[in-house]
């Protein structure tokens, strides 16, 4: 058993102190809902969200793929109207270039409108500490400089404090006490910082873009103090990253959209500014205007394909806003100065991979690519940082025994009365809690003694009516754990005269790419592609249950093998089986006898918001007579595979902490049956809830007698 | 249009950003018609004296429907901080200058910095806003409290 590492060690007692910071946890959640609606409401102005989309991923990858050429334009542009333009290679020279500018002019005040890259290069403590006064000047940012903090939350830094904090640290800034009321805290923060405006020696700035074709930057803010800072001071410093240029006005524009849409689901930011050049106030022309642009680790990225994608970020923070643990745990513990799911491969290339021990917080849920406005592969880019920390620092042991529960599986199903019994002993779970990590107030999966399989052996063979076949791939909890929701299928499509073909096939494995193992995920996936792709040449359709089979065989087994031509052709004939009862439904070849008239609480798996988000499934349900309820958070349940099971707070204690609201909204309504397409979701919801959850295909099943 | 707005917000100090000698004329006149005082922004302190005036007036280059956005297109930083500083800000914006999406304005910005090399665009979309304590919306913290467009001549 390999020790667990100081740092991970780090990790978990800094996750134990976020859990118990209940009112952070509440406002925090407060925002990130705010956030998530915000862009919802946002988005519905738009006539073709996922045409938009593509515009952004493919200005982004058109920028970062001709990066070099717009890097040479957007300089020899900007030098020739006036600018200064300084390229640095590392996070020291940037700092050591702004301070050699303040050296040159003698100031002696520096004033901030945010910037994230400056965050990443901690420009700030080597400016004061050579004696310089620096004072952020967004309100947010400036709460938690004199609060002495890190950024909480991408777009809003401050979240977490309260009116009265707030009032409380400018109260101690000023020395006279501020009121608590919003209005009166404005007041106060609009006269003081108006102060250090009109003073300062040196602007500087983030840029939001960079646009070649005439060296301008675009900066982008709410509170008007990027115009400030950029037309009051004599010298004005951008620091941007190199990933941020683009070629053209029109395509800085459509990101311009993106940013605000996304960030906070304005139409557009409030001011936008075009600076090109230094323009003169009155008559004094010497004023200065320099580019820094960074590199950081940045060009490194984009040489490993791995990580190519991440520059492709926007900064929108609309990740943040998705993401389950990030809502119990915050800023603080699951990020380093770059938060969120976004911040995971952007910390470990430019922060280092030790300090992006954060991503073991990551459920794998995937929810931050299908939220993200330039759709780029960020749960990809997290099983790589995974992958590559636990090749530094060595797999949990807990872990390790997670990954080998499901190859226990067919020994445990065969004793399966034994198994479940020994399994439910105190003695026993208090055992693997100590020994294995695992938490022993979690129910674990019951096993069935006749596995899916055995049960098709015996009764599949081959209806002679048969009109078409399809392929089935079951996975874990349909083979082991609910066999009756693979037969209610098989049953369906038999009714239909659709024979299924049950190929030697192992479960997905999609938790060792979840616990950062993506050499075996891509030998497990190697070999059920591999029994697979000779039906899917053939044309045969595959059909899958579980949804994160679905998405392992639709988007993982592509990714792990390198996109073979065989896992290609493979995930292009999966489909849902929801999809494919659908069809043969339209077709009038599965007909419903038996209306159930009923109301139905029903969940959204994660990885279905990458398949249908459960439409085939719930316009099925709603055509058996259901009433039809989605309850959900907006966020993953919790379960994330096996990640709950874990005993501790980065485990158990995340899991329920982030499945509370989830479970309220069932037990706060009535319902006659709950539903959901996941067998982990079901897990995690009848232990939160206390209440049965029946899987959609056996009310389907029911409905088509006899 | 212009004096009522004014007086209604108690303004008594206005500053004007770089206009055609029409409109200024026309808009003097308006303004000592309603007794206000013309600040000129010269001298070596032209931030200070704009940071003291009440309301500042400034002419719109072109308008965005879409975004309900005001541009500004400024080859002197006196003229941005006049739409910056002052807590009102009042954009004159001719009728036939409005496009419908922000998408069309590429053009225009770039036709702005390829004439005069040097420029700082703005696009400003109402007042000045923060979210950032306890995510409650307020208006004006480091820009215009109000900002009034005052739309003129033929559609």
């Amino acid at each position: 058993m390999k020790a667990v590492s100081k740092s991970h060690r780090l990790l978990v007692e800094k996750l134990k102190g976020a859990l118990q910071e209940e009112d952070r946890l509440v406002a925090l959640y407060g925002a990130m809902k705010r956030g998530r609606d915000l862009r919802a409401q946002a988005l519905e102005e738009f006539e073709d969200f996922s045409a938009f989309r593509d515009e952004i991923k493919a200005i982004k990858d058109r920028s970062i793929s001709n990066l070099d050429q717009l890097l040479e334009e957007f300089s020899v542009q900007a030098k020739e109207r006036g600018t200064q333009v300084f390229m640095a290679q590392t996070a020291d020279e940037a700092n050591d270039y702004v301070l050699s500018i303040l050296k040159r002019i003698g100031g002696h005040l520096v004033a901030k409108s945010k910037s994230l890259t400056s965050e990443e290069i901690e420009l700030n403590r080597p400016l004061e500490a050579a004696g310089y006064s620096v004072v952020e000047t967004d309100l947010g940012e400036r709460i938690i400089q004199l609060a002495k903090e890190k950024p909480f939350h991408l777009v809003f830094p401050a979240i977490h404090k309260t009116s009265q904090e707030v009032s409380d640290i400018f109260s101690q800034e000023s020395r006279t006490p501020v009121s608590s009321d919003l209005n009166e805290i404005m007041k106060y923060v609009r006269t003081a910082l108006r102060d250090v405006f009109l003073s300062a020696d040196i602007g500087v700035s983030g840029a939001n873009i960079g646009i070649a074709e005439s060296g301008t930057v675009v900066v982008e803010t709410n509170e008007g103090n990027g115009r400030l800072v950029a037309s009051i001071p004599k010298v004005h410093v951008v620091i941007m990253g190199m990933e941020k240029i683009v070629s053209t006005f029109e395509e800085a524009l459509t990101l311009v959209r993106g940013h605000a849409v996304s960030a906070t689901g304005q139409r557009t930011t409030t001011y936008v500014s075009f600076i090109t050049g230094r323009t003169p106030l009155g008559q004094d022309s010497s004023r200065e205007l320099h580019f820094v642009i960074l590199d950081n680790g940045r060009r490194r990225m984009m040489e490993d394909r791995r990580f190519t994608e991440a520059l492709n970020c926007i900064r929108c923070g609309a990740c943040m806003n998705i993401c389950a643990p990030y809502s119990v745990s915050g800023g603080h513990v699951f990020g380093h100065i770059y938060p969120g799911p976004i911040g995971i491969p952007w910390t470990a290339n430019v922060h280092g991979l030790e300090k992006a021990k954060f991503a073991h917080l990551c459920f794998s849920c995937g929810l931050c690519k299908e939220i993200c406005p330039a759709d780029i592969d960020i749960p990809r880019m997290i099983s790589h940082v995974k992958e590559m920390d636990v090749k530094a620092d060595g797999q949990l042991f807990v872990n390790r025994v997670l990954e080998k529960y499901e190859s226990l599986a067919p020994f445990a199903s065969s004793i399966a009365p034994a198994w479940n019994w020994v399994m439910h002993r105190a003695t026993v779970r208090t055992l693997m809690e100590k020994v294995a990590g695992i938490d022993r107030a979690k129910d674990l999966p019951q096993f069935k003694r006749q596995r899916f399989s055995k049960w098709y052996k015996k009764n599949q063979q081959g209806n002679t009516n048969s009109t078409s076949t399809v392929v089935l791939f079951v996975d874990f909890f349909g083979e082991y754990i609910e066999p009756k929701v693979p037969i209610a299928l098989v049953e369906l499509l038999a009714s239909a005269n659709v024979d299924v073909i049950l190929p030697p096939q192992k479960t997905s494995g999609y938790p060792f790419v979840a616990y950062g193992d993506r050499r075996k995920a891509a030998e497990i996936a190697r070999w059920n592609v591999s029994f697979l792709y000779p039906y899917a040449k053939q044309g045969q359709d595959i059909i899958s249950i579980e949804p994160t089979a679905t998405y392992s065989l639709r988007y993982s087994y592509p990714d792990l093998l390198d996109r073979s031509e065989e896992s290609i052709v493979v995930a292009s004939r999966t489909f849902e089986a929801s999809e494919y009862i659908r069809k043969l439904v339209q077709q009038q070849q599965i007909l419903f006898q038996n209306k159930l008239y009923a109301k139905v609480a029903f969940h959204i798996p994660c990885h279905e918001r990458a398949l249908s988000s459960s439409r085939h499934t719930i316009e099925l349900l709603k055509g058996i007579g259901l009433q039809v309820d989605v309850r959900e958070t907006g966020m993953c349940c919790g379960m994330a595979g096996t990640f709950g099971l874990k005993t501790g707070p980065l485990g158990a204690g995340l899991s329920a902490a982030v499945g509370k609201p989830l479970f309220e909204l069932f037990k706060e309504q009535t319902q006659d049956y709950i539903a959901s397409e996941s067998g982990v979701c079901k897990l995690q919801l009848e232990q939160g809830t206390g209440l049965k959850v029946i899987h959609p295909l056996e009310l389907l099943r029911q409905a088509s007698a006899p | 249009m212009l004096a009522p707005i004014l007086a209604s917000e108690n303004v008594q100090t206005v500053t004007l950003a770089t206009m055609s000698m029409e409109i200024r004329d026309k808009v003097t006149k308006s303004l000592a018609h309603a007794n206000m005082q013309i600040v000129e922004p010269n001298g070596i302190n032209i931030s200070r004296t704009l940071n003291e005036v009440d309301a500042g007036i400034t002419l719109s280059s072109f308008a965005i429907a879409e975004t309900g956005t005001v541009a500004e297109i400024c080859h002197q930083d006196a003229d941005r901080l006049t739409s910056a500083l002052p807590r009102i800000h009042i954009c004159l914006l001719q009728r036939d200058q409005i496009l419908g999406a922000l998408a069309e304005s590429a053009s225009l910005l770039r036709g702005a910095v390829e004439t005069h090399g040097r420029s700082a665009i703005s696009l400003i979309s109402g007042p000045s806003r923060t979210a950032d304590v306890e995510l409650k919306l307020v208006l004006g913290v480091h820009g215009p409290h109000q900002v009034h467009v005052i739309t003129y001549g033929e559609e």
